[in-house]
């Protein structure tokens, strides 16, 4: 291990992370409150009525967050996952760890609005699309890699038997992502992307890009929160936390 | 339009409750790391 603070494998110390953590949590939680209070402000009384769905359409400002964190929460469960396994740093296992409920939360949110967004709009709750179907498939990812982690007694074992797990099912990630674009969807198409112009009136998007700023640092506020639990309960008994009291 | 007022609700109530119990399970898988952590530090010494 190296001693320069700007180099990853300094963090990977469980010690080191756990004040990185601590220091960092509290800061995203705060931007995470004051984003999403910003957000929804502007999306109930800012962002005008849709011309085509009316009030339905303000689900958006949550059902699209949801599900871009649920797949972005898990291609950087899969990413710490593969760091774990080629530098075996146990701190890269707790925080794939630590981000699989929320990413499982995020999934069930962005399903749950999906259909409450679906019967207004579609007609139908839910329909087995390829974009519906692959984002359910995301949510069993997510439990399937819980349920394994927690399934095996020897950490190092269950370690790598859920991160292969994320690393194999990341696959689905980009599958979802383009799941409208291969197949016949009911589900739209992208209304944002790098690659063309919005499709949205400009404070629409505004909100729904603050209220995507505000998941990601409660991804971050949570995780972060979650693997400092997870440190304390794998690190017990060393002298490191005897230390800190 | 109005009549599509309870899916909204409906939504947005999911979000807070989903992030309530999370931040509830949170706090409890903190409580119960430090209390096995103690436990095991009375041990060791």
């Amino acid at each position: 291990m190296t001693n320069n603070r700007f180099s990853l494998f300094w963090w990977s110390s469980p010690a080191n992370f756990y004040q990185l953590a601590g220091t960092l949590a509290p800061w995203f939680g705060a931007a995470a409150a004051i984003l999403a209070t910003v957000g929804l402000y502007m999306g109930f009384f800012v962002a005008p009525t849709d011309a085509q769905q009316g009030e339905a359409y303000r689900i958006i400002f949550i059902h699209v967050p949801a599900a871009w964190m649920a797949m972005i929460t898990y291609l950087a469960m899969a990413f710490w996952c593969a760091v774990f396994l080629i530098w075996k740093t146990r701190v890269s296992a707790m925080f794939a760890q630590a981000l699989a409920p929320t990413g499982a939360m995020f999934s069930f949110v962005a399903l749950w609005t999906g259909a409450l967004w679906g019967r207004p709009t579609w007609g139908a709750y839910w329909v087995w699309d390829a974009r519906l179907t692959s984002t359910l498939i995301l949510l069993f990812l997510y439990l399937g890699f819980i349920a394994l982690r927690n399934s095996i007694d020897d950490e190092r074992k269950a370690d790598k038997a859920a991160a292969l797990l994320a690393i194999v099912g990341s696959i689905n990630v980009p599958i979802i992502y383009f799941s409208v674009k291969w197949w016949n969807s009911l589900h739209q198409g992208a209304s944002v992307s790098p690659a063309m112009a919005p499709k949205m009136a400009q404070t629409m998007l505004t909100a729904m890009l603050i209220m995507t700023l505000a998941a990601w640092c409660y991804t971050f506020a949570v995780g972060l929160y979650r693997a400092r639990s997870i440190v304390i309960d794998r690190e017990a008994g060393s002298s490191w936390l005897k230390a800190l009291g | 339009m109005t009549t599509h007022t309870h899916f909204i609700i409906g939504s947005y109530a999911a979000l807070a409750i989903a992030v309530l119990l999370e931040l509830y399970f949170l706090r409890r898988q903190r409580q119960q790391a430090l209390v096995t952590a103690l436990a095991i530090a009375k041990e060791n010494s």
